[in-house]
């Protein structure tokens, strides 16, 4: 596997790494003895990277250090990418692969509740979604588990269409091959042909599309935050981003850092759903 | 009379990722002006390649050695923007399937006076006029009307005239045509050929006939070339050739042809096997593995190109009929 | 007829998405738990929260809030957007924030098609070249990076710390046009730079794909010059592609501009509708969501028509 790995392109090798590292960090936090995340420092106010020791990537302008509250956040921005992703992934293409296998009435419906949520921007439905969810009692603000909850909610809510549509689109085109169709005729269940001849044909572009929705939703996290109704404190990079902006003038890397961060995973979650889309035409053209 | 055309010695070779592939192979080739040649071949045999690389149309991956002479100067040297003078004034094509070959977002007339106003630098005018009578000279019924029309309104046939329109439009010294009927419908195909041979006379174009098709060629040129795996293997005077034909392959590709006197439910005879790896240098005479008439010697050493003297030249060790 | 039978069809298709689209939305939004006039103006009196109730149709249950909006949409009245000692009709905001979106909007597309066309030409050309390969490379980089990300690294560098371009806020084109354009230089830059990455790649895609075509080869035989052969032939064929992806981001580029609404202080429909969330006017938030929606499928729509009138290759296909 490694001698395979080390055959891919450049862009392959740091777009895994890269996501790798992210989700490492993520997974592991609780299991190393770093410092508290949001804690203050006396000494360090808003110096840049590589000027304090203890402080290699500077810290905010309050005094926060940047570097664990960077790896703090990465946990945040990719549960909340990877959760919604998932679960709306996986309701969009069961959506959008029953409703192109059975057709009918239900194709109709279902197709069209797509098209009208799709026609609604991502970043003004989320944000619909969320003002609509997160508003529990007005005078009482919600809570931060709330907010999480809510906002993954909603990122998911947008992502199920998305996925949704490519999932049908990819299906149509799928379920009208001979294959499927000598599959019916031989008395198959339907559960059956889905299972074994169409799901693992569409897998691979849903799979692309996905990659990119994790940028997506990354993308989204980060506006939300700028709107100031995303996370809260800091924990995540959309956060920290939404902090920092406060402090541009005096302690720039408080932004870049973040923005860094959402940027490069964007790019390799995109570098993914370009390649497998790639080797996913490369494919269809041999057949 | 002048050559318009003297290539010698020519030779291509494309480089792909299973190593080099020679599509020609030494090919000797003159014609006269107004003068036609049949180049006839299997597909694969390397009769497209060999039209494309006198015109010089070839990818970048080709590698071409040998010398071409267009009106006596040799052109195989020439960097494109040179090359491009004489496409469409001096050299012209007309391609193989005419579903494809027009731009399917412009319309005919669009494309047609392309080359009068650019290349000939007649006006608006002018070109739109001599358009409508090159549209009337490949017997368009409504020639306004088609002036107007986009591709996908009109059949291959109707395509292939327009085709044939705009190769003449600039009055070439040398017209190129690959496969021009392949994809039209047999009754087609005849019309088609009609109206190239006629519009061939009328301007004294020299020709290039390319097809797998002995049948296409036989009433339309003054000699044939036939090629096998990318050699020139028999060249001859049209009349010669059928009269008194060498090799064995022309006889298996005019056995192949369907004739009406055969009675119906008769097999067609096809040519067993299959051309030979192009990538691969093997010795012995490249038709030798499906040739019915095969020897030992075919199989060791490969026939040089002889010559009758009539202008008759054969690649083979033991042609039809005996060495003369 | 045919022609005219089709654009009838994608028209009510349209009418439906966008009155689908805002009936979910009205559903939606009455979900919230709590009364949306008093999450408008929370300190009001009860007579005027009855007013207000009244005002939007809240009294005329769930679907007749969503019918009452509706119907006076349709007579372009949008409904009123209140504050503490004010009611502003929604339809003079959107007069007021429309033109400034629109322009964004227009000046990136601009940008990104001026750009992107000759790149992506010269890129598709040159395939495989150096220059095409580290231009692929950068373009994907630029393509994913997200606009506010590129919006605050323009602001820390151009306005913060060069002071070149000073972020001044919305200065109308009406008042000072040489202002009006330098308070949309960075704005419409962060913007346009991922936009005119993805169209150059994406007809990059498309040339590469037209210049093997047979009739490219033919329009090269006829002798024509070569950048004829691209600018004419190879540009007109694939500009089909480039120009339904810009059409379609259209719809897109709203939601784009409201952080760079935001983040540049202009007062555009992103700005409204971001402004509408905040403090929670169901009315006016139904009102601009549904014109952006209107937007995005008018777009679409119109695409897809025009596609199909002035692309022949699309009626060969549907034929």
């Amino acid at each position: 596997m490694f001698k395979k790995f080390m055959k891919k392109p450049i862009g392959f090798k740091l777009a895994s790494l890269w996501l790798f590292a992210v989700v490492f960090v993520s997974v592991t936090y609780d299991l190393f003895p770093y410092v508290q995340w949001d804690a203050i420092s006396d000494f360090s106010q808003g110096d840049g990277p590589f000027k304090v020791p203890g402080h290699i990537l500077g810290t905010s302008y309050d005094g926060m250090d940047m570097f664990t509250a960077t790896m703090h956040g990465a946990r945040m921005s990719t549960f909340v990418a990877v959760t919604s992703v998932f679960i709306g992934g996986g309701i969009g293409s069961l959506l959008g692969i029953s409703a192109a296998y059975y057709r009918g009435t239900y194709d109709k419906v279902m197709s069209s509740i797509f098209n009208m949520i799709l026609a609604i921007p991502n970043l003004v439905m989320s944000l619909a979604l969320i003002s609509v969810l997160a508003n529990g009692n007005s005078n009482q603000p919600a809570s931060d588990f709330r907010r999480v909850l809510v906002l993954t909610i909603s990122l998911t809510i947008v992502i199920i269409p998305i996925l949704g549509r490519i999932a049908r689109a990819s299906t149509l085109q799928w379920s009208s091959r001979e294959f499927v169709l000598a599959s019916k005729s031989i008395g198959t269940k339907n559960f059956e042909i889905i299972k074994r001849h169409i799901v693992p044909n569409v897998a691979p572009a849903i799979l692309a599309i996905g990659f990119f929705a994790i940028g997506v939703v990354m993308i989204a996290e980060g506006s939300l935050s700028i709107l100031g109704i995303g996370i809260p404190g800091g924990a995540s990079w959309g956060s920290l981003l939404a902090i920092g902006r406060a402090n541009l003038e005096y302690s720039p890397h408080e932004v870049y850092i973040p923005v860094a961060c959402i940027g490069l995973t964007v790019i390799s979650t995109n570098y993914f759903g370009d390649y497998i889309r790639a080797n996913l035409d490369k494919r269809e053209s041999k057949i | 009379m002048s050559n318009v055309l003297e290539v010698t010695g020519l030779s291509i070779t494309f480089a792909t990722p299973r190593g080099n592939l020679r599509a020609v192979n030494d090919a000797t080739i003159t014609l006269e002006q107004g003068e036609s040649i049949g180049v006839v071949g299997e597909s694969g045999s390397g009769k497209t390649v060999l039209s494309r690389a006198i015109m010089g149309l070839l990818p970048g991956t080709a590698t071409r050695t040998g010398s071409i002479k267009y009106m006596g100067n040799e052109i195989s040297e020439l960097p494109e923007k040179e090359l491009r003078e004489l496409w469409g004034t001096g050299m012209a094509m007309i391609f193989q399937d005419p579903m494809t070959t027009l731009n399917p977002v412009r319309r005919i007339g669009t494309q047609l006076t392309e080359s009068l106003t650019v290349r000939l630098k007649l006006s608006k005018k002018e070109a739109h006029e001599q358009a409508i009578e090159l549209l009337r000279r490949v017997r368009i019924a409504d020639p306004e009307g088609m002036m107007r029309k986009f591709p996908y309104q009109l059949s291959g046939g109707m395509r292939q005239r327009i085709m044939i329109a705009i190769a003449v439009s600039c009055k070439p010294e040398l017209l190129f045509a690959d496969e021009p009927t392949t994809a039209l419908d047999v009754t087609v195909q005849a019309q088609v050929l009609e109206l190239l041979s006629e519009l061939r006379k009328e301007f004294n174009m020299a020709m290039i006939l390319v097809t797998h098709d002995l049948g296409v060629v036989a009433g339309h040129t003054d000699k044939i070339a036939v090629m096998y795996a990318g050699d020139v293997v028999e060249m001859a005077p049209t009349r010669e050739l059928f009269n008194n034909m060498k090799m064995p392959y022309t006889e298996a590709l005019l056995k192949s042809i369907p004739r009406l006197d055969t009675p119906t439910g008769t097999r067609l005879p096809v040519i067993e096997g299959r051309l030979p790896d192009p990538t691969k240098n093997e010795p012995g005479c490249p038709f030798a593995d499906r040739c019915p008439y095969v020897a030992d010697k075919c199989r060791a050493e490969k026939p040089p190109l002889k010559d009758t003297g009539n202008g008759h030249l054969y690649r083979c060790w033991f042609p039809i009929g005996g060495e003369k | 007829m045919e022609t005219f039978k089709y654009i009838l069809q994608r028209v009510v298709i349209a009418l439906i998405v966008v009155s689908g689209a805002t009936f979910l939305l009205s559903l939606l939004i009455q979900l919230l738990p709590g009364d949306p006039a008093v999450m408008a103006v929370p300190n009001a009196m009860p007579e005027r929260v009855e007013l207000m109730r009244k005002d939007m149709g809240l009294d005329r249950g769930v679907l007749g809030f969503f019918w009452k909006w509706y119907t006076d949409m349709w007579q372009g009245n949008f409904g009123n957007q209140y504050s503490n000692n004010d009611t502003i009709s929604v339809t003079v905001l959107l007069k007021r924030a429309l033109p400034t979106t629109l322009l964004i909007i227009l000046y990136v597309q601009i940008v990104g098609l001026l750009v992107s066309v000759p790149l992506g030409l010269i890129s598709a050309y040159r395939e495989g070249s150096r220059f095409d390969r580290y231009l692929q490379t950068t373009l994907f980089a630029l393509s994913s990076i997200p606009s506010f990300a590129l919006a605050l690294i323009l602001v820390l560098f151009m306005a913060v710390r060069f002071d070149w371009f000073p972020v001044l806020g919305y200065v109308s084109p009406t008042e000072n046009f040489g202002e009006h354009l330098k308070g949309m230089v960075l704005p419409v830059l962060s913007l346009s730079v991922g936009i005119t990455a993805s169209y150059t790649r994406l007809l990059r895609t498309d040339v590469i794909a037209t210049l093997k075509d047979d009739y490219i080869m033919m329009a090269n035989s006829k002798g024509i010059s070569k950048s004829r052969v691209l600018w004419r032939h190879v540009l007109r064929a694939s500009s089909t592609t480039l120009l339904t992806s810009a059409a379609l981001n259209m719809g897109g580029l709203v939601g784009g501009t409201i952080i760079t609404e935001i983040l540049f202080n202009l007062p555009g429909l992103g700005y409204q509708i971001a402004f509408a969330i905040a403090s929670r006017q169901v009315i006016s938030l139904m009102s601009f969501i549904a014109v952006t929606a209107a937007f995005y499928v008018f777009f679409n729509t119109m695409v897809d028509v025009i596609a199909n009138i002035v692309d022949p290759r699309t009626k060969e296909r549907r034929v």
